[in-house]
């Protein structure tokens, strides 16, 4: 529900652009978890809220989501999945401040599982790099 | 609060106001008109001949201001300036420095979400990795904003990240252990005194071309 803060259990998913993926190593840098200046919070998916029965599910589900998107998910883009309960806590015990990160349930029409980072600000570039620190898997956001 | 530091060695490198407020889409020869920092004698080894008023002149008799007036074409400046990259060993690893601003520049140009990657920006990365030949290659991205950011990352405790701002200004954050405990800051301040700014914490450790792979 609209509000609802995301068990630290649970798990997201950040769609991650091909302009932020390290090429020697294939996963997402800080640049993946940049917020635009305008931005209030950095979008994510509430993976359980999708109702799957495995993570591989939930990813399908994902792509089929984003293919009603504005944009068109890159080839070469990635789907990386973070637990919230420890993404929150390596923020706390690496950020200089403490910054304790808010995982809320954002839904929209056509993408019910979509949520929002909030806590931090566009120029707030290591805790980007916390962010990304914290995945634990990416998935091809687009099947080959 | 932006992420400049806030403890352990605190360092706050707020040091330079913005020039500008001009993150104009990818224009090489107009930034570097306004500054000539990457003017280059014989010495860099350029062997790309340019038109300059109608005869051909060798790049190394140039200046990269007279560069960029006598071409808009952007594969040329790159062409130009992947010979300067290649002059400049430290940067001359594969992948090609140039190659990936090109790549991240299509990627960028491709979706309609995002912006144009930054002229200044691009300027500032070549300024830098050619003037810090130290330095290994690093993996290069780029920000929303559509500045560029480069990365040495060997490991959760080890990673030094650079922004290049328009202003010419660097966005650093730097993870770096000490026997005790992983040190994490971050900062603000410009490319003169970027080297004093990360030297208490060693990232040389890592990020040198002598340091082990």
């Amino acid at each position: 529900m609209q509000g609802d803060e995301i068990p630290d259990s649970d798990h997201v998913s950040r769609y991650c652009k091909p302009r932020s993926i390290s090429l020697s190593t294939g996963r997402p840098t800080g640049a993946s978890f940049m917020l635009r200046e305008n931005e209030a919070f950095l979008s994510i998916n509430w993976l359980e809220e999708l109702n799957q029965t495995s993570r591989e599910s939930e990813i399908n589900e994902l792509r089929q989501v984003f293919k009603n998107k504005p944009f068109q998910v890159a080839t070469t883009g990635v789907f990386a999945v973070i637990n919230v309960g420890r993404t929150k806590s390596s923020v706390v015990e690496g950020a200089p401040d403490s910054t304790v990160l808010k995982f809320i349930h954002e839904p929209e029409d056509d993408d019910p599982s979509h949520s929002g980072i909030f806590g931090f600000t566009h120029e707030e570039n290591l805790i980007a790099e916390l962010i990304a620190d914290s995945v634990i898997e990416t998935h091809d956001a687009r099947q080959r | 609060m932006g992420d400049t530091l806030a403890t352990l060695d605190t360092v706050d490198f707020e040091c330079k106001a913005p020039m500008e407020d001009d993150e104009s889409p990818i224009s090489p020869r107009r930034y570097l008109k306004e500054q000539d920092y990457l003017h280059e004698s014989s010495a860099s080894g350029w062997q790309t001949d340019v038109d300059i008023d109608g005869g051909s002149r060798s790049v190394s008799d140039i200046s990269m201001a007279e560069l960029w007036d006598a071409t808009s074409d952007y594969e040329k400046v790159l062409s130009t300036l992947k010979e300067f990259s290649h002059s400049a060993q430290s940067i001359a690893q594969k992948p090609d420095v140039l190659a990936r601003l090109k790549e991240l520049n299509k990627f960028l140009a491709e979706d309609q979400e995002e912006p144009e990657l930054k002229a200044k920006s691009v300027g500032a990365c070549l300024y830098f990795l050619s003037s810090n030949k130290d330095f290994k290659h690093p993996d290069i991205v780029a920000s929303p904003k559509g500045t560029v950011i480069c990365q040495w990352r060997k490991d959760k405790h080890r990673n030094l990240t650079i922004e290049f701002l328009p202003d010419w200004s660097l966005h650093f954050v730097v993870f770096s252990p000490t026997s005790s405990e992983t040190i994490r800051v971050s900062g603000r301040c410009s490319m003169d005194v970027f080297r004093k700014a990360i030297e208490p914490y060693q990232t040389e450790r890592w990020t040198s071309v002598n340091a082990g792979r």
